[in-house]
């Protein structure tokens, strides 16, 4: 039994002298009983000089102030600390990090009898920890200036399209007085140039409620109250003027009046119908259905033809989509995205439902007949 | 009463004498949590978290006020004025021993003594003076700061959990003891261990206690001794705790040196 114990004792000792991570016992005052090897070897004391020592006379300044005016008090205060970075401070200058917990041994409540500290080297830990923060600086300071940049591109763009807007409605002017000359040729230019000059328009004005969107401010509307006919009526005029040969059907009550703001409303219908003429089949056409259905105002576009893709379902909101397999003359593909964002600014929806039968977008909008 | 909130005041005890206790660099009021309940029965006890401590309102911190020891010791007037305390037996430690002096030199009518623990006017060694750190030392403090090397401005929570041996820390407390704003304990640090109140310390003028421990590694021996002979009058004590926070240390000595000095 004797020698049992003993092999016992014998190899507890060697468990404690010969382990991977340092080992320390204190007092209850915090004064190193018994430190083992690994102690030694990080520390540079031997058994004899460690005796005695507070724990934080093995650390490097920081560590031993740290220790002083933070852990030792957390220790005393919840009989423990985990997973706390030190440094210790070898004898002959050198530094080594560990990773240090502690904790108090009671035998009574109030009264710690010893306190254990185990220490695990992380000097590797340490320096993969540091490149990780120094990446992330670097990262940071990167998209902090990619995104000054991308705030003074956008910028540029919205300062170029309100210029272009000046020079482009003296063109328009000079089209009209074109289109009314006697002289038949020059009156056909004159309708060619007005025609591609509203698409710019539309362009230049899609472009800068892009750049709105995109710089935080979102679109801002002003809501009135009005009858909604003359507004609808308008815009098919326009582009009936611009889309030869083509019809647009309507289909509204002309005393209905609606909670909205009337241009906003117009240029989404603009974009809904130009649209429908360019993608929609030539042989029919296209229809604009407005209704007041209880408390729900809705405004429909509707062409018949080719369905768009599943795929392009998906994404026919987003800015600069374009209709991948069909080919486009409509330019940024940012139409669909401004009409999703005048319907954002109203609290409304606006939806797609495309199939071989009809392709219909729709708005509805909750409205008390007229009612905000 | 957002002074109060600011700071986290708490008032106790069924006495009339004011007793103020202050804590230093680390950890908040808690640190007075074994000391305090001996002067219930006979005083009036307030305690609070200096600004970025504890449960201190953190958005009342100002670098530029609190890069001085003066911008603390104005919050110590201020509570005292607030709860319309006189003749206030002050008890500061570490660092904020030196802020009580300068709060007493600035408001005199407030304070009727000095109980001072741990304190140290200057931590860095000077000439013929002893401070415990050489200039390098504290340097090289500071920078490990800055890189938040060894993370020790860390925030405690994630380390403090529910403590089964000592159930009177409850959830409440156990979340917010030590809890260590990053950014303003970096602050702290360098207000307290660039600090240099040596040229006030003589002008003191009321009774005043040194509590000076053994094997203290923020304030040595030889700091307690030249406040004991800088400030007239002055009682010394070398305690036999060691470490810096007798308070925590060695509560039952603290409480009967503070006593003694009392009576």
């Amino acid at each position: 039994m004797k020698s049992n114990n003993n092999s016992d004792q014998h190899q507890l000792q060697d468990f404690f002298e010969e382990s991977l991570c340092g080992f320390i016992i204190a007092d209850a005052k915090g004064i190193i009983i018994r430190g083992n090897k690994k102690v030694i070897q990080w520390s540079g004391y031997n058994h004899e000089e460690l005796k005695g020592k507070r724990f934080s006379d093995i650390l490097s300044i920081s560590g031993r102030i740290y220790y002083e005016t933070h852990l030792w008090p957390l220790l005393r205060m919840q009989g423990f600390f985990d997973e706390v970075m030190l440094e210790i401070a070898h004898t002959s200058g050198t530094k080594l990090q560990v990773l240090v917990n502690a904790s108090e041994h009671h035998f009574d409540k109030d009264n710690p009898e010893f306190v254990r500290f185990t220490l695990l080297k992380c000097s590797d830990r340490l320096r993969y920890e540091q490149n990780l923060r120094l990446a992330k600086v670097e990262t940071d300071k990167e998209l902090a200036h990619q995104k000054a940049n991308v705030l003074l591109r956008e910028q540029l763009i919205a300062v170029l399209g309100h210029d272009l807007r000046n020079p482009l409605s003296s063109i328009m002017m000079a089209t009209s007085m074109l289109e009314n000359s006697p002289d038949g040729d020059n009156a056909k230019l004159g309708t060619i140039i007005k025609r591609s000059s509203f698409r710019m328009q539309e362009l230049i004005n899609n472009i800068l409620d892009f750049t709105i969107t995109r710089l935080g401010e979102g679109i801002i509307i002003k809501k009135e109250k009005i009858l909604i006919m003359p507004v609808i009526e308008q815009v098919i005029t326009e582009l009936t003027l611009s889309v030869s040969g083509r019809e647009i059907k309507l289909t509204c009550d002309h005393t209905l009046q609606v909670y909205c703001d009337p241009d906003r409303i117009g240029q989404l219908l603009s974009n809904l119908v130009s649209n429908a003429l360019s993608h929609g089949s030539k042989n029919n056409p296209v229809e604009v259905k407005v209704y007041q259905r209880e408390n729900l105002f809705e405004l429909s576009v509707i062409n018949k033809g080719e369905p768009i893709s599943q795929e392009s379902q998906q994404h026919l909101f987003e800015p600069f989509t374009k209709e991948g397999e069909r080919p486009s003359r409509h330019g940024l593909g940012l139409g669909l995205y401004i009409c999703a964002e005048i319907a954002r600014a109203h609290n409304a929806t606006l939806t797609c439902i495309s199939n071989h039968f009809e392709t219909r977008f729709q708005f509805q909008m909750e409205s008390k007949t007229g009612e905000e | 009463m957002s002074l109060i909130n600011r700071n986290n005041v708490v008032v106790k005890g069924k006495g009339d004498q004011a007793i103020m206790f202050v804590h230093g660099f680390g950890c908040d009021q808690n640190m007075w949590r074994f000391v305090y309940p001996a002067f219930e029965e006979n005083y009036k006890i307030i305690l609070f978290d200096q600004v970025g401590a504890g449960k201190s309102d953190l958005s009342a911190y100002e670098s530029e006020k609190y890069s001085k020891l003066e911008g603390y010791a104005n919050d110590i007037i201020e509570i005292a004025e607030e709860l319309k305390l006189q003749d206030i037996i002050f008890v500061g430690h570490s660092v904020s021993s030196m802020t009580g002096i300068i709060a007493s030199q600035k408001a005199p009518s407030l304070f009727k003594s000095l109980i001072l623990i741990g304190p140290s006017p200057c931590y860095i060694n000077d000439e013929n003076y002893v401070g415990g750190f050489t200039r390098p030392q504290i340097e090289e403090l500071l920078e490990s700061l800055d890189n938040n090397h060894l993370g020790w401005s860390m925030t405690m929570a994630p380390v403090i959990m529910g403590n089964p041996e000592k159930k009177e820390l409850g959830e409440e407390l156990s979340n917010s003891f030590c809890q260590t704003n990053p950014e303003i304990a970096k602050q702290f640090a360098r207000t307290t261990f660039l600090s240099d109140s040596r040229e006030i310390v003589s002008q003191v003028d009321i009774p005043t206690l040194i509590l000076q421990c053994s094997n203290d590694v923020i304030a040595p021996r030889e700091v307690g001794e030249y406040l004991h002979e800088r400030i007239e009058g002055s009682t010394l004590v070398l305690m036999e705790a060691t470490g810096h926070c007798p308070n925590l240390s060695a509560p039952e000595e603290t409480i009967r040196e503070i006593r003694k000095f009392l009576t």
